[in-house]
């Protein structure tokens, strides 16, 4: 392929890939993601290429980005028929070629099955796929992303052709504002009003940044998004220079990131060869270029004015805004930030408009994209799931329906678990009680619940999670990733931190309760960066709903889930059956007693890893906390 | 541009902060971070003011960094500044108990008791030290080190500083006296070095100037020959005002320079 020197040229060319893209190919897509590769996704491609060659197969091997359901892989759909099959080993290759893929027979031990052991045939159907909306992974499982024609085969940048054959900067602007599109990144600012402030912005070189930092545990949208589909934000980006003005454009990615890191490169590559990219992009006046920068990966560096400054090879510390980077960012110069599923959201907003992109979501925002939240959003749905992984869902769906539709509900509900709360936005983000399971899931809405949207951090508790220690947790984890500038972040978290660690021994005080708000309350007014600003969330949100758990903390040094193990005893009770389990799985063999008989549990020895309870299928071991264990009550 | 401080009218020239604004207007702002001669860093949040938003939304803020605008109404003592600049300040005073400057701070803002577990440092990370040897001086002999509690200001690696000249600028910002400075008829110690002391060249007098900064600012500026450089108070105010001029504006030049 040479250079495209027209937009009509580019134009032209997606038309032809797209039309010559067979639907009725059969594929074999195998999940080559972080997490699929972990699980020996490598090893299953080898498989099925050599399979193929051998029976002499017109079979399309491809290796995709990561399809979001990880906990179940590696991963392998069939198209165009759209069967599912998890926990594919490279055994299994020869039985999927020949039993089902010739002649159309299903494996059920590939199947997946849920809870109920009900199988699930197609992907579309599995209810973790099936309550999702895919926009910024719609292609991801049908494209290898090392592949800019497969990008092209799927429509990819028609928009690029589009915007720059036919669009003044300016209209590319509006139609992102009349979309309604907010940062992904945490803040949900409207990036159109971003795009329009640099663009209007005074100086004579701008710079484009792409925030792939992604510092909070647990979340892998970006990383999944930029390896799995990396043309699709690049194709934003250079979309966001024309409409910005920007003339450079820096990807920061953490450096724990090799393969996003990886295909990113590989699609600037290509991309600047066939004229996409660098000077006079389709043979016109516009010229952008693309750097990748590795970021050590501290939490706080992702922060924006922190980033910059680690972009510039200062020491990565907030600083107070205004001026914004829109107005003063990299090297003085205006500078439009945006996160990664962000920029991924342009190219089909330019493709099928702002209103089809506004057709999603809540509220109204056609007078400012502040009112209401358009398209979708990607979680990483974590915690007491049955099923965990990345979910693009739109905008306002509920709790309930990620929860319990497409986490498939709380795990070993049969055993007694009940959901308890879910902790949304990363680690400065709130937990929200079930009383709010109905609530439709946007920025505003998670905000005045005392959480947020964070980067779309999705924990679930259960009943056995202590909030008190939820709270001491992401505490003592913002505390060591505070930058250390400011008073109210850095004092205010080392306080709370001193707090929540005796509380959690049992050792609070009840003055404590009133102390830890008054010090959240100056932490979210006083500090300089939304790290402080949010930092006492999880602090406020959890004496918010939960207070009666604190109080047992510091009142009654009772831990009312059961899981501060300063606070709790196991005993063995009279429903044991003397099955012995426990005392097999036991890992100290505190745990005696004959077959058959109810068994005894020698506290000297218990380290109170809970092992016991989770293993017997009687409720035979019960918890104990407060002031009838004891030794253990409050000093 | 008129903004108001707590309803008074004052005038104001743009690019200035409420905080150097209200404090020309005999108003008073409490700080730790704050220095004339270096621009805003917002790091120690006790500046806060409350600034009136439209239809009652009022945001506190940090009068250091808040820039002057039009319409722009700041109040200085709301029940919300007050609250939270008590919290900052027992927040300083935990982590630093016996500073006399925070004290008596504590004492005029009304703190009256301490909740929170001392915490025996010596230094409240205003980072005033670093940002004058940085911006003023140009020895950049200290760095932000570590981060969230264990953020240090220090020489690199906290060995002893090699950048640094003994100009003692650090201790002499420093709002809670805790950079160690020690000077003896000959030398001066801090950061872990000892410096010779320059004489005058007049009447031989010990100078507060050491070879390395005297070297400093020749290299920064060249305004200055060194005889200059290396006058006592008494002997310098005997030289011709021709040579005052020329450190007048060798100042200004350091000025523009930092700018
Ligand atoms: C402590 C902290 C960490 C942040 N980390 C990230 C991050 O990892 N990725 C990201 O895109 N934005 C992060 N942000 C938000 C950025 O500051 C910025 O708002 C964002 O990159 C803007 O892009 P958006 O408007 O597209 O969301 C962080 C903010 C804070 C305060
Ligand atoms: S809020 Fe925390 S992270 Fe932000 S500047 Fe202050 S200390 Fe640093
Ligand atoms: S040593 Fe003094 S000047 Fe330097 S940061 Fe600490 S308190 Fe501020
Ligand atoms: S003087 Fe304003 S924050 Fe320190």
């Amino acid at each position: 392929m040479t250079k495209f020197t027209t937009p009509a040229q580019l134009t032209d060319h997606v038309a032809k890939a797209k039309a010559a893209r067979d639907p009725n190919k059969v594929r074999v897509s195998v999940c080559a993601g972080t997490g699929c590769k972990a699980s020996g996704a490598d090893a299953l491609i080898a498989a099925f290429q050599a399979e193929i060659e051998a029976r002499g197969l017109d079979v399309e091997v491809l290796s995709t980005g990561c399809h979001g359901f990880c906990e179940r892989g590696p991963l392998v759909v069939l198209h165009p028929s759209g069967v599912l099959y998890q926990k594919v080993k490279p055994r299994d290759v020869a039985d999927i070629l020949e039993k089902t893929v010739q002649k159309g027979e299903l494996l059920p031990r590939l199947q997946y099955r849920d809870e109920s052991r009900q199988i699930f045939e197609k992907e579309h159907d599995v209810p973790f796929y099936k309550h999702q909306e895919r926009i910024v992974f719609a292609m991801n499982g049908h494209i290898d992303p090392r592949s800019i024609d497969d990008y092209f085969s799927m429509g990819g940048y028609e928009a690029l052709g589009k915007v720059v054959g036919q669009m003044k900067p300016d209209q590319v602007v509006e139609e992102v504002i009349a979309s309604g599109l907010r940062g992904r990144g945490g803040a949900g600012f409207p990036a159109g009003w971003k795009w329009r402030f640099t663009r209007q912005a005074e100086g004579d070189r701008k710079y484009l940044i792409c925030n792939a930092d992604e510092g909070d545990p647990g979340a892998f949208m970006d990383r999944s998004v930029l390896e799995g589909n990396p043309h699709l934000v690049l194709e934003g980006m250079i979309i966001g220079a024309y409409a910005c003005g920007a003339s450079e454009g820096f990807i920061y990615v953490r450096n724990e990131y090799p393969m996003a890191v990886r295909h990113i490169e590989l699609a600037i590559a290509k991309a600047t060869e066939l004229g996409l990219l660098g000077q006079h992009i389709l043979g016109t006046d516009f010229s952008f270029n693309v750097h990748v920068n590795r970021g050590g990966g501290a939490f706080v560096c992702g922060e924006e004015t922190a980033l910059i400054a680690s972009i510039e090879g200062r020491r990565g510390s907030p600083r107070v805004r205004p001026p914004f980077p829109a107005q003063k960012g990299l090297w003085g110069k205006p500078t439009n930030i945006n996160n990664v599923e962000t920029w991924a959201n342009v190219p089909t907003i330019i493709n099928r408009g702002s209103a089809w992109f506004a057709g999603t979501g809540t509220g109204d925002v056609s007078k400012s994209p502040l009112g209401g939240s358009k398209g979708t959003k990607i979680f990483s749905l974590v915690g007491k799931v049955n099923n965990t992984g990345l979910v693009e869902v739109p905008m306002g769906i509920t709790l309930r329906k990620i929860v319990f539709d497409i986490g498939g509900g709380i795990k070993d509900s049969k055993k007694g678990r009940t959901f308890k709360a879910v902790q949304t936005g990363g680690p400065s983000g709130g937990c929200i009680p079930d009383a709010y399971l109905d609530n439709p899931v946007d920025f505003d809405e998670l905000a005045k619940l005392g959480s947020m949207m964070g980067s779309g951090g999705m924990i679930v508790m259960d009943d056995r999670t202590c909030m008190v220690e939820v709270a001491r947790y992401f505490v003592d984890f913002l505390k060591e990733e505070s930058c250390g500038k400011c008073t109210p972040c850095r004092e205010g978290l080392r306080a709370m931190s001193g707090i929540l660690n005796r509380m959690v021994r049992g050792q609070g005080r009840h003055e404590d309760l009133d102390l830890l708000e008054d010090l959240g309350r100056t932490m979210k007014t006083a500090s300089l960066c939304q790290l402080g600003q949010t930092a006492a969330n999880p602090v406020l949100s959890t004496l918010r709903y939960f207070r009666h758990e604190y109080v047992e903390h510091v009142d009654h040094a009772r831990c009312p889930a059961g899981q501060c193990i300063d606070l709790i005893e196991y005993r063995i009770n009279e429903q044991c059956t003397g099955c012995t389990i426990c005392a097999k799985k036991c890992p100290t063999g505190a745990i005696t007693g004959q077959n058959k008989e109810r068994h005894v549990l020698d506290q000297g020895k218990c380290v109170r890893c809970g092992v016991c309870f989770d293993v017997c299928n009687f409720n035979g071991v019960s918890i104990l906390s407060g002031p009838e264990i004891a030794g253990k009550a409050k000093e | 541009m008129d903004i108001l401080i707590n309803g008074k009218k004052v005038k104001t020239r743009k690019g200035e902060h409420v905080l150097e604004v209200a404090r020309r207007e005999g108003f008073e702002i409490p700080s730790l971070c704050h220095h004339a001669a270096l621009p805003p860093d917002g790091a120690c949040r006790l500046c806060l003011v409350e600034v009136e938003g439209p239809e009652g939304k009022n945001k506190v803020t940090t009068a250091c960094t808040l820039e002057v605008a039009q319409g722009l109404s700041v109040r200085l003592d709301t029940p919300e500044v007050a609250a939270n600049r008590k919290v900052v300040l027992e927040m300083l005073l935990a982590r630093v108990s016996d500073s006399p400057t925070l004290l008596k701070l504590a004492d005029k803002y009304g703190l009256l008791e301490m909740r929170l577990v001392p915490q025996g440092e010596k230094c409240v990370l205003c980072g005033l030290c670093a940002r004058v040897c940085t911006e003023l001086v140009g020895a950049k002999a200290l760095t932000m080190e570590g981060r969230g509690t264990e953020t240090y200001f220090q020489p690199p690696f906290g060995e002893p500083a090699k950048d640094c000249v003994g100009c003692g600028s650090c201790a002499f910002v420093c709002p809670v006296t805790c950079i160690e400075y020690k000077k003896t008829d000959r030398t001066i110690e801090i950061w872990g070095r000892t410096f010779e002391r320059l004489a005058c060249t007049e009447c031989g007098e010990p100078l507060d100037l050491t070879p390395e900064h005297r070297d400093l600012i020749r290299r920064r500026t060249d305004l200055l020959t060194p005889a200059e450089m290396q006058l006592c108070g008494g002997c310098e105010r005997r030289t011709t005002m021709k040579t005052m001029q020329r450190v007048v504006e060798g100042q200004q030049t350091l000025e523009t320079a930092r700018r």
